[in-house]
């Protein structure tokens, strides 16, 4: 046994050994050093976070420079990192790798879920939850001048429209038998039949839900889609009712604020995204 | 050094069976924390996410619970933290030395500082109990919720990451007791410090995520 030992031992540089153990670990002169350093840091974080750069996102990268400046003295210095060996740097630098595709995954997510992010919250909250969007919303005009009247160009926006938004519940041909239909109770209105309305089929109830979604089942609002694809998704489906597509009176239209006496139908002739700044008080209101 | 050499006659404590040699066990040992930190890194990295994400989706109401944190006692746990650093380096030093007084005292002394950021923090947390500033339905702070009705969030998460981190820290005490009586007997010198080193090596891990807790939580929040 130990003459095995003894053969292999020397395949193995000796860490623990008289002459190495110095340059493994730091000095003790160096360990004060590295802790003067760390307090210095401290100060350095505390004293930058009462400064007012205009911006608290400058505050936040400076403490975050700070601290990744005293976390490498830790890492490099009292872990020894600078000294160890090869496979376990790696080790240690893979954790920053996994760290930074975890962020970095967030991070994708968030800033890209845009819509499907204010339907969550519209799909799972009772109350309104963004009065100040969903009003800014409702009041945008479409780039057709009298969107609530049908016309071969705002058909082909809503078909469009529709494939995207609405055929994964409602099925393509609008039976309500869409991929997602199967899972759903109640099942998804199927607009060729005249039977389970909540309104009458025409052109004001179908947008009036496309804005509003309909409490108690899987309907959410899509009031977040551009105007041109609300109105024209309205008039698509109320094509494939059969009913007739006769314009709607002024007092059904009123019901979904448009006045077909003023020009735009009274909408906000601004087609502008909702600002951000809007977004993000509606989002911390709620 | 003759203290070691006392302890177990031949001066060299016998690896485990299965290793080689002392380096041997040694190295593997060392690769095994390593891998365990990394593990670490991503069981915080989760808490730092979700701190991450409700900044940005309630940025005012993080801000406002940021406030109700007292910079100064997080900042007395901060240096609490990096002396214990210092003096947990400094008793892997000595342990490597031979030098078994001053490992004992080392590691002594950075048991009492990791117990004086159990105390500080043990006020800290005292205080929001007391004022109710408190995780979910526990919150009771009328007129702070009124103004930030999500506020609650802030304190599950000030509550979840100081508190996992204080367990960190209780668990790296406890080792902290065996190692110190180990030291006390003499059984660690030049040719054996394995255990001392890695509980250094944990216990800067410790201090380390602290370093980022401070200014997330009561500086930048």
């Amino acid at each position: 046994m130990s003459d095995n030992h003894s053969k292999h031992d020397s395949e193995f540089s000796d860490p623990q050994s008289e002459t190495e153990h110095h340059h493994d670990l730091i000095s003790i002169k160096g360990a004060l050093l590295v802790f003067l350093g760390l307090m210095i840091g401290t100060a350095l974080t505390v004293g930058a976070a009462r400064v007012d750069f205009g911006s608290s996102l400058v505050n936040f990268i400076i403490a975050m420079i700070i601290a990744v400046a005293k976390a490498s003295l830790v890492v490099y210095f009292f872990m020894s990192f600078r000294n160890e060996v090869r496979f376990n740097k790696a080790y240690a630098l893979s954790s920053l790798i996994f760290l930074a595709i975890f962020l970095s995954f967030c991070a994708v997510d968030w800033f890209t879920r845009g819509d499907y992010k204010d339907n969550y919250w519209s799909m799972h909250m009772n109350e309104k939850p963004f009065p100040e969007m969903m009003a800014l919303q409702a009041s945008q005009a479409s780039k057709f001048d009298t969107p609530w009247v049908s016309n071969p160009e705002l058909l082909d926006v809503g078909k469009k429209a529709y494939a995207v938004s609405c055929a994964s519940c409602h099925g393509s041909a609008g039976h309500g038998d869409g991929v997602a239909a199967t899972a759903m109770n109640p099942k998804p209105r199927n607009f060729s039949t005249k039977e389970g309305w909540k309104g009458p089929i025409k052109f004001f109830h179908i947008y009036d839900v496309i804005m509003k979604g309909l409490p108690g089942t899987q309907m959410s609002s899509f009031g977040a889609l551009p105007p041109d694809e609300r109105f024209g998704i309205a008039h698509y489906v109320l094509s494939m009712t059969g009913e007739s597509t006769q314009v709607d009176s002024p007092s059904d239209l009123a019901k979904i604020g448009i006045d077909p006496s003023k020009p735009k139908g009274g909408l906000v002739d601004d087609r502008k995204e909702i600002p951000i700044e809007i977004a993000i008080d509606a989002i911390a209101v709620d | 050094m003759s203290n070691v050499h006392d302890a177990h006659g031949s001066g060299e404590r016998h690896h485990a069976h299965h290793f080689l040699s002392a380096p041997h066990e040694f190295s593997a040992a060392k690769q095994g924390m390593w891998l365990f930190l990394v593990q670490e890194v991503l069981f915080f990295s989760g808490l730092f996410v979700a701190y991450g994400l409700f900044k940005m989706m309630y940025h005012d109401m993080f801000h406002a619970g940021s406030k109700m944190l007292s910079v100064p006692m997080g900042l007395t746990n901060t240096i609490i933290l990096i002396t214990s650093s210092l003096t947990m380096a400094l008793g892997v030093k000595f342990a490597t030395l031979g030098d078994k007084k001053k490992t004992t005292l080392f590691l002594v002394l950075t048991f009492l500082l990791a117990a004086g950021f159990l105390v500080v923090k043990t006020f800290e947390y005292t205080g929001k109990i007391h004022h109710g500033l408190l995780p979910g339905s526990l919150f009771t702070d009328q007129a702070l919720l009124a103004e930030h009705p999500k506020i609650p969030i802030f304190f599950s998460i000030y509550f979840m990451m100081t508190g996992v981190h204080g367990a960190h820290v209780i668990g790296g005490m406890i080792y902290m007791l065996v190692l110190i009586r180990r030291a006390n007997r003499g059984e660690f010198g030049p040719k054996y410090y394995t255990p001392v080193e890695m509980l250094g090596l944990y216990w800067h891990f410790v201090d380390l995520v602290w370093i980022f807790l401070f200014p997330l939580l009561y500086l930048v929040g």
